[in-house]
């Protein structure tokens, strides 16, 4: 009886710990197109640069990263719209700015974890300095990993 | 060939030894046992809860159970009680409160085998109903960039229903003074209907992010008795 009340006890805590995920990345993959028919094969970045021009703390989120296609970044919660820069090669090629313009959601996650903001992505505008398009694959924003939510063109 | 005869066999023992039994005169048959044993009603509380009160600073609940046997070793089950939550998160923070109501029966698992016989094991089911009060909660975000926002879920009331599934012991400790204990399984019924923020705390359930809960109460009870009247 004792081990029975001490297993319900142990599952009835103060307070459980926030276990999941809260933050909800925007995963954003790299394509070239190889030719007209929107036939297109991964890029890797030889050198990228990402930064975020709104989040201050998210300044140098990714910087000389060698040899990869994926990027994952993050929207702020007080804006309707994020700008994040992407350089693909940082000695050699220009900058472009993405601006992400999307609606915030707030969320209820548990009482462990408490609130997010979840984001519906409506449209990303973008410089063409090495860039040549971004397209949106997927516009919600949740904290479900391994969805590709925009793919951009080089 | 033999398998099948062996399969047979098998197959109408059972008809075999009752028949064997009937004819049987010199087979002794206990007598059976007429359980004019009068009525029950059993007052029960939850001694457990004041220790979890005093264990759990920011939940309190108390608990009764009521049981009147009916027949046939079922006996009806009437439940109440109320309880309260104060969440104080650092990034939420809102009160609850709720009575509730459990009605369900048990079932003794072992025939009594004598009349003043009242200890036994059980199962049961109960429905469980609580209406809730949540309050007004506040919230904070943080993006774990340093990015926060705040603001707040209007108060909300609404009612929790779930089903439960129950065993335990029941012992008479001196006459008519009893302690037991059940486990409970509880499986809630409407966890959609909570809106935005579902309650940490539902007295009688327990956590309310969650569908299903388990429970523990140790009881000790009185037992009120009295004499079937004679037809």
């Amino acid at each position: 009886m004792l081990c029975l009340w001490s297993i319900v006890a142990a599952c009835n805590t103060d307070r459980l710990s926030c276990l999941e995920p809260i933050t909800p990345q925007l995963n954003m993959h790299c394509y070239q197109h190889v030719d007209s028919n929107n036939t297109y094969i991964d890029t890797l970045l030889p050198n990228a640069n990402v930064v975020s021009l709104d989040i201050d703390s998210a300044l140098f989120w990714d910087m000389g990263v060698k040899g990869q296609a994926q990027f994952s970044i993050v929207l702020s919660p007080l804006h309707d719209s994020t700008r994040w820069v992407i350089q693909s090669d940082s000695a050699i090629t220009p900058i472009d700015t993405l601006t992400f313009i999307y609606n915030r959601k707030l969320n209820f996650v548990s009482n462990a974890c408490g609130y997010n903001y979840l984001y519906d992505l409506i449209q990303v505008l973008n410089t063409r300095h090495n860039i040549d398009s971004v397209s949106i694959n997927n516009s919600a924003i949740t904290t479900k990993a391994g969805i590709e939510h925009v793919k951009i063109f080089f | 060939m033999s398998k099948y005869f062996f399969s047979t066999i098998l197959f109408l023992l059972p008809i075999i030894v009752a028949a064997q039994s009937s004819n049987d005169s010199s087979t002794i048959v206990p007598p059976k046992i007429v359980m004019n044993s009068g009525h029950q009603l059993r007052i029960n509380i939850d001694i457990s809860r004041p220790i979890y009160n005093a264990a759990y600073k920011n939940k309190t609940s108390y608990e009764f159970l009521i049981d009147y046997y009916l027949q046939n070793d079922i006996y009806a089950i009437v439940e109440a009680g109320l309880g309260n939550s104060d969440i104080n998160y650092d990034n939420l923070k809102y009160t609850s409160n709720n009575p509730f109501l459990r009605l369900g029966m048990d079932k003794a698992i072992f025939p009594r085998t004598k009349a003043n016989d009242w200890g036994m094991a059980l199962i049961g089911f109960r429905y469980g109903v609580a209406m809730v009060n949540r309050s007004e909660a506040y919230y904070t975000t943080n993006d774990g960039l340093g990015e926060t926002t705040s603001g707040t879920t209007p108060a909300k009331n609404f009612t929790a229903h779930w089903f439960e599934l129950t065993g335990g012991m029941r012992v008479e400790l001196f006459k008519n003074t009893f302690a037991g204990w059940n486990v409970r399984a509880k499986f809630m019924l409407n966890p959609n209907s909570f809106g935005d923020l579902k309650p940490a705390y539902i007295a009688g359930f327990g956590n309310g992010d969650k569908g299903s809960a388990f429970d523990f109460n140790f009881y000790v009870g009185y037992a009120f008795r009295w004499a079937k009247k004679k037809e």
